[in-house]
């Protein structure tokens, strides 16, 4: 029995429920245990405990970092931007990372059920600003990344589907305040399984982890500015899912990560 | 639910005493715009939620930004274009400092699926000042596709009407709707300067895509009915008049290309009367 406690992307107060993580080939016990006018009460229950079993695979499709001004889907207005990107997102064949899950064994459950993600990412940012003598970092700020949960097809809302996927392709626009821009991203990524036969809560199946890391240079002035990719970089990597029996948690929304001022430029390479 | 979805488009607007909702049709995609509720006390916010609702027989698959309440994006799929009672469209108010910066991410939107997306129209608009407003939602739209594209449209809603009423007396002072930048008298410096480069990069962008918006200039008549430039209107933010942009456009374009083939054509021949003038004059020093 696992307590779970932690702030959801929605929410400010802890939450405390209890689930079970791991499957036991023995019934488990719950014995629950009042005093009710003097005299105590005692209840138990047996509980027939499995797990479902799935395959996730989280792999790269671009492959490598770039820094170029191909980034879909972006307003118009931002033509001629440079990004430091995943991948350019224009379909599934090119985005920074595609995340695919397969059920392979259910364990004797029917009726319908959710497997959604969550991704908490530790981000290590920072820039030298154009302003002279002046920069910015963020280093090691964890939080969930946007939203729990993160988009997914096909999907919450009690499916039976027993496939899906979702993308993500982090990229930085490299707006005009940036003189030379370093990013890494290190994401947690947890597969996370709820039946929707009785109240239940989302349990953890399996993690994945990947990173990656870049850095642009600005070699013009002019707006928008023109900026180079300066290697080494860490592409995106295949990884696929273990087996995971603890909760993520969380306690900060990327939405919040703030930088920290220097009144000095960091050594460029 | 295809069924229901069509006929949600057919019906078009809804409208309750605490919520308002529209909701168009196009390409198969059902795009919509809710807010519940539709007044709002001012100095608090109001969510507007955009709606995606799969009403084809063809897969989608959705694009949406990771971030959103930004300068970039309202939503994580689009903007909300905010209009008061006399028309004007309200500028976004978000600072500079608040930019997009996390990247994307996509997933399948097979037929008969919705999504939702929320943003926070006061405090992209600063709508803190009790009136009527109206507001429309312009978003990328998936197009149905089976290829794994995240190719998207540009759609937009009607506007909903929206009522920011009056603060009572007895509630406490609203807080500040963006908070102050903290920091050293030099970080604040740097921060406000930074702002101001990314103000005068939006400012260019926007002159720059207005004048890619522009029509081609028309060669030959000596009037015509321009585009409507609807597109950069919904991303530029800036005011422009939808009455004035609705009339029909007095070109001066065409009477001056006009005139300058008839400047060209007689500067050609004067410069050839010049050429022969001088032709001859030499020719005939060297036959005396």
């Amino acid at each position: 029995v696992v307590l779970w406690g932690t702030n959801l992307a929605d929410r400010t107060e802890p939450v405390t429920q209890f689930a079970w993580t791991k499957d036991s080939a023995n019934a488990l016990l719950v014995l629950c245990q009042v005093t009710f006018a003097g005299h105590e009460l005692i209840a138990k229950a047996y509980f027939d405990v499995r797990r479902p079993t799935a395959r996730w695979t989280i792999r790269p499709k671009n492959g490598t970092v770039t820094v170029s001004t191909n980034q879909a889907n972006e307003p118009p207005q931002y033509a001629g931007y440079y990004y430091l990107s995943t991948g350019p997102n224009s379909t599934t064949n090119n985005v920074g990372m595609y995340y695919s899950c397969e059920m392979i064994d259910l364990a004797g459950y029917v009726g319908p059920h959710d497997f959604f993600m969550a991704q908490v990412v530790t981000l290590d940012w920072k820039y030298n600003s154009v302003v002279p003598n002046a920069s910015f970092f963020m280093e090691g700020f964890r939080g969930i990344d946007t939203q729990y949960p993160y988009g997914w097809y096909p999907g919450q809302g009690g499916k039976t589907e027993t496939t899906a996927w979702t993308t993500d392709s982090p990229w930085t626009r490299l707006i005009d305040i940036y003189g030379f821009f370093w990013r890494r991203d290190s994401f947690e990524c947890y597969l996370l399984w709820q039946s929707r036969r009785r109240a239940s809560i989302p349990v953890p199946l399996s993690r994945a982890d990947w990173s990656w890391y870049g850095r642009a240079e600005r070699i013009s002035t002019n707006s928008p500015g023109v900026f180079q990719l300066r290697p080494p970089g860490t592409d995106p990597q295949l990884t696929v899912g273990v087996n995971w029996y603890t909760h993520p948690t969380w306690t900060n929304n990327t939405q919040r990560a703030a930088y920290t001022f220097n009144n000095f430029w960091y050594t460029t390479p | 639910m295809r069924t229901l979805l069509t006929v949600v488009s057919v019906v078009g607007l809804a409208w309750s005493a605490h919520s308002t909702a529209v909701y168009t049709l196009t390409n198969g995609v059902v795009f919509g715009l809710e807010f519940n509720p539709a007044t709002v006390v001012a100095g608090e916010r109001l969510i507007g939620t955009m709606i995606l609702s799969n009403a084809s027989v063809g897969m989608a698959n959705i694009n949406a930004s990771k971030d959103w309440g930004n300068r970039q994006v309202d939503t994580a799929i689009g903007q909300f274009v905010v209009t008061d009672e006399s028309g004007r469209i309200l500028p976004k108010t978000i600072p500079y400092r608040f930019q997009q910066r996390m990247g994307s991410r996509g997933w399948g939107f097979p037929p008969g699926s919705s999504e939702r997306f929320n943003g926070d129209v006061v405090w992209g608009y600063s709508l803190t000042n009790p009136g009527t407003y109206f507001v429309k939602a312009i978003a990328n739209v998936p197009l149905t596709n089976d290829s794994g594209s995240f190719a998207a449209f540009r759609a937009e809603t009607p506007a909903l009407e929206i009522t920011v009423s009056s603060r009572p007396a007895d509630m406490p002072p609203a807080p500040l709707l963006y908070p102050v930048i903290e920091g050293s008298p030099e970080e604040i410096a740097v921060i406000k300067a930074q702002e101001e480069i990314l103000r005068q990069g939006e400012e260019a962008m926007q002159r720059t895509a207005i004048q890619a918006a522009m029509p081609q200039v028309p060669r030959l008549s000596s009037t015509s009915r321009a585009p409507l430039p609807q597109a950069v209107q919904a991303v530029t933010d800036k005011p422009v008049g939808p009455a004035a942009s609705m009339a029909p456009v007095e070109t001066k374009t065409a009477p001056w290309a006009s005139r300058n083939i008839v400047y060209g054509s007689g500067l050609l021949i004067l410069l050839t009367a010049m050429g022969l003038f001088f032709w001859r004059s030499r020719h005939n020093q060297d036959s005396s």
